[in-house]
């Protein structure tokens, strides 16, 4: 018989239980935070504009980082959070 | 960080015989392909009597998974590696690096692959019998080296569940991130221990991780051109273009062979004066091709070997010593010097991290 430790580690529960789920993005307040990657300039205006029209949103926010790699200033990004429900964020290329 | 916390206790899996485990760990994913040995109470029990700390506390969690990193499940893929448990106190060290706030792990698992790279220095590396000499980034024979980085990469695997395809998205992987440490060499080196430059005591030994990009190796031939020249080779390293490629926090490691140290050391050079030599001469270039804070000027890149001039400008940054750290390691070569450059950029946190290595009392 061989006893075996598993190596494997789990997500800890506490923090899972946080979590909270969204119903439905339909009719909530949205957030939108975007890199400004050059190559998704077009997409993304257009992205932003689709979703809202299938989403109907009681309000939206807009959050443009000015650089591709750093974070979003995190004093923006309290104030971005406290005045929605989600965010839609776009990342990479 | 969360060192007071306390985890569940790891699950036991019991098979019928040692015929099963090969199958075993590729079913159930335990292993990044290479093979492993089988974590048994009995070994994984042997460490954690060795290091006298609770099985169920929790250094913190592994990014991307977020799984918690307890001394247990360390434990149980220090086991897997082949570690001695002398070795755990370095591996734990190591996980604190990982977890520290300021370490970009999240920026690890980009589409850059990078991996990471673990110094160890102090009186540890001979303690553990580090192998520092001839191809001392491997393969080498060294046990230390081997397994203490080969547990690293199992924790990410297994603990931060980094598994491509699924929660990382690199888009080339790199073959250092199998097994990437070593140990600073000691007899041969003129200077202490590179972990100085964090304000850890030279007395003390410590691991230094990096977020590791490029991997170079540069050879300086201190007979023929001279020391000096040898500083104008080793600063060029750093502007090859690609190195890194834009803003943020930088920091690259240089590793020296023991005749280039001595060289520099005879001629009267620190390794504080050493790395501002370097700085002084080199140069970071970054290709303006994204939307990022660029360092330095816009220029045109003046190159008049190729045939075809890039188009667009490139952004010329100075380098500061303190984005240079040099250790010492490798094997001797009466006329040549031999280095390794290792690069890293980030924009958040630090390319690196130093963590002193708690031994038990």
């Amino acid at each position: 018989m061989l006893e075996l430790v598993s190596p494997i580690g789990y997500p800890r529960m506490q923090s899972q239980a946080q979590r909270r789920s969204l119903e439905t993005p339909i009719g909530r307040r949205v957030g939108f935070i975007w890199n400004q990657y050059p190559v998704t300039k077009g997409f993304w205006q257009r992205f932003e504009s689709a979703f809202e029209e299938l989403s109907s949103p009681l309000a939206v926010e807009r959050a443009y980082k000015n650089n591709t790699w750093a974070p979003l200033d995190a004093k923006k990004f309290e104030q971005v959070a406290a005045a929605v429900d989600y965010f839609i964020v776009g990342v990479g290329a | 960080m969360h060192k007071t916390a306390m985890a569940q206790k790891a699950e036991v899996h019991r098979l019928e015989s040692a015929d099963e485990f090969t199958e075993f760990v590729y079913e159930h994913g335990w292993t990044d392909g290479l093979p492993v040995f089988p974590p048994t109470r009995k070994v994984v029990g042997e460490m954690l009597e060795y290091l006298r700390r609770d099985p169920e506390e929790v250094l913190g969690t592994i990014f991307p998974a977020d799984g918690e990193a307890t001394i247990e499940n360390i434990v149980a893929n220090c086991a897997m590696a082949g570690c001695l448990p002398q070795y755990a106190p370095v591996v734990l060290a190591a996980v604190e690096a990982l977890v520290d706030p300021e370490f970009p792990i999240n920026t690890t698992q980009s589409t850059g692959s990078a991996s990471i790279f673990t110094l160890v220095s102090g009186p540890v590396v001979n303690d553990l019998k580090f192998h520092t000499r001839e191809w001392i980034f491997g393969p080498n024979g060294g046990r230390a080296n081997a397994t203490i980085g080969r547990a690293i990469r199992l924790i990410l695997w297994n603990i931060g569940r980094a598994h491509p395809g699924k929660l990382i998205k690199g888009t080339m992987g790199h073959p250092t991130a199998w097994s990437y440490c070593i140990g600073e060499e000691r007899e041969l080196a003129p200077w202490g221990p590179m972990h100085t430059d964090f304000g850890i005591d030279a007395a003390d030994s410590a691991v230094t991780v990096m977020k590791a990009g490029e991997h170079s190796q540069l050879a300086v031939p201190i007979n023929t051109v001279g020391l000096n020249e040898c500083i104008t080779l080793l600063a060029r390293g750093i502007g090859r273009v690609g190195l890194s490629t834009s803003g943020g926090q930088r920091g690259y490691i240089y590793v020296i062979n023991p005749t280039l140290a001595q060289a520099f050391a005879q001629a009267g050079y620190t390794r504080n004066q050493l790395r501002a030599a370097i700085a002084e001469r080199a140069r970071k270039y970054s290709y303006d091709w994204q939307n990022d804070q660029k360092q330095g000027a816009a220029a045109p890149f003046p190159d008049p070997y190729t045939k075809t001039p890039s188009e667009r400008p490139m952004f010329v940054a100075p380098v500061t010593p303190d984005e240079i750290h040099v250790a010492v390691g490798g094997g001797q070569a009466p006329q040549m010097g031999q280095c390794v450059s290792i690069s890293s950029r980030s924009s958040v946190g630090k390319p690196m991290v130093a963590k002193k290595i708690r031994f038990p009392a």
